[in-house]
């Protein structure tokens, strides 16, 4: 018997308006909820009791949430698509054949049917030290995660501006999503917003989303991209079920530009710019773009790869995807 | 408790849960479909695989609630009476069936696998069995016995037209 030992109470709102009326209710009660998608990652967290709500909200009845559209100029994905749906889906497809291959290289099939592209971009923040199971953790002191005042890979008791939760940002699709500059619906019992995905994340491992309390993201919003292409590569010891230790996301545009974004190493995905302009020749470019992100820290040891080898795997993804993008281009 | 209504190998089921419950749980305690292998419990393994709503998922990932409506199979159900699937067929002849212990999983991925596309190449094998852990067998003979096993169905289906 594996259930789960702590109880916790279980609602599969139907509408947005129920959903943000229970959660007033539960924020009038005082009562600890937590939103649950495809629960691929929320089930190992609840397991292991790194959370302990009282009450599980389930979004998979919100039906509508579960579409990609295209409208006008731009791709529009409901939050609870699937990510073996989205991969497989004609819109992406067509227009955002990137973003489709960084889904499928998420964990494993079996995920991958159920868990959401909402669940990617907002999967909490890792690290080696708070996603263990609770004997493991109970053999070293809270950190700051667990509520305690130390973080062991800082190797401080001083939680502060300088010193925050290393846990690391680990989405395989947010990375593609930033360079494309995507949007977010976002819905709470406050109302509607819209937010740029670059503005969701923060840089503290613990509370590592821009969202308010009780605010869900409804959609996706992505301009089909013109006349530029994108290649998105992932270092992991296996194919299937890992997540990134480094995963880097390359878009070049039709005027020679070229944006980069990592995620698997810090705390926030990492994104640079450089404009073809501005160099002398295209070597150039490359080599200050690698230099860049290179310099993205790489600053704890908290994966089966050793962080020096991760950091230099950076400049090689890097030219690895340009010149899938050139191949593709000349093909 | 919560009433959760499901279909499972063809059979509505209605009984009450506690939200904790896992759909593995429910599954292997609740209703004696123990065909369902609890391995790692937290979506590492891949021994839990059922297949909902015509998709392999894990069930120990799933609370039980979730499943409301669904329509499950689980490994009970992918034979018809006495007569096996030909990927269960595949793995007995291929000697993929070692411990047993992942074969559950195995045989739900490569149904749907194989439901999907009766031809797979030797990638999309590969990425198939790739998301179980198979400890003692090895995938050699396990990655032959889908291949065996399309083959059949091919036949199969050749025969039928």
């Amino acid at each position: 018997m594996t259930a789960l030992d702590k109880e916790f109470d279980f609602a599969r709102p139907k509408t947005i308006e129920q959903l943000c009326n229970l959660v007033r209710e539960c924020q009038h009660e005082d009562r600890h909820f937590i939103f649950s998608a495809g629960a691929t990652d929320i089930m190992p967290h609840l397991k292991s009791e790194i959370l302990s709500p009282d009450i599980v909200i389930s979004l998979t009845a919100l039906h509508a949430l579960n579409t990609i559209e295209k409208r006008g100029n731009h791709i529009i994905i409901g939050t609870l698509t699937s990510l073996s749906d989205l991969s497989k889906n004609n819109h992406i497809q067509q227009h955002l054949p990137a973003l489709g291959g960084a889904a499928h290289k998420v964990a494993s099939p079996q995920i991958r049917n159920r868990a959401t592209i909402g669940g990617n971009i907002m999967v909490e923040n890792r690290c080696i030290y708070i996603n263990q199971s609770r004997l493991n953790r109970q053999s070293h002191s809270p950190c700051f995660k667990a509520d305690g005042n130390i973080c062991h890979l800082v190797k401080s008791i001083k939680r502060g501006d300088d010193i925050l939760c290393q846990a690391r940002f680990v989405s395989d699709t947010a990375p593609l999503l930033l360079l494309q500059g995507s949007t977010l619906d976002i819905i709470g019992p406050a109302g509607p917003r819209e937010i740029k995905l670059a503005d969701l994340y923060l840089n503290d491992g613990m509370e590592s989303k821009s969202l308010m309390r009780g605010e869900i993201i409804t959609h996706i919003k992505v301009k089909i991209p013109e006349n530029s292409a994108s290649h998105y590569e992932k270092l992991t010891i296996r194919n299937a079920l890992d997540f990134p230790a480094l995963g880097v996301a390359v878009l070049r545009r039709g005027n020679g530009d070229i944006s980069v974004a990592l995620t698997g190493l810090n705390t926030r995905p990492g994104v640079f710019h450089a404009t073809r302009e501005n160099y002398e020749t295209f070597d150039d470019m490359i080599v200050d773009i690698c230099q860049k992100a290179s310099d993205f820290t790489v600053t704890y040891q908290q994966d089966f790869f050793p962080r020096g080898y991760r950091k230099n795997m950076i400049p090689v993804f890097i030219r690895r995807g340009i010149n899938k993008i050139l191949e593709g281009a000349k093909s | 408790m919560k009433l959760l209504n499901l279909t499972i190998n063809g059979r509505d089921i209605t009984k009450a849960v506690s939200p904790g419950m896992t759909l593995l749980d429910f599954l292997r305690d609740e209703l004696n479909l123990t065909g369902t292998k609890n391995g790692c419990d937290k979506g590492a393994c891949g021994c839990c695989s059922v297949m909902i709503d015509g998709k392999p998922m894990l069930s120990c990932l799933m609370p039980a609630l979730e499943a409301e409506g669904a329509v499950i199979t689980t490994i009970e159900g992918i034979a018809k009476g006495n007569n096996l699937h030909p990927v269960q067929e595949a793995m007995i002849e291929m000697g993929a069936i070692q411990c047993g212990f992942c074969t559950p999983a195995m045989v739900i991925n490569g149904v749907h696998m194989l439901a999907e596309n009766n031809n797979p190449g030797n990638d999309e094998v590969k990425e198939c069995i790739s998301a179980t852990v198979c400890r003692c067998t090895g995938y050699n003979s396990i990655e032959k016995a889908m291949h065996l096993a399309a083959s059949k169905m091919r036949e199969a289906a050749r025969d039928g037209s």
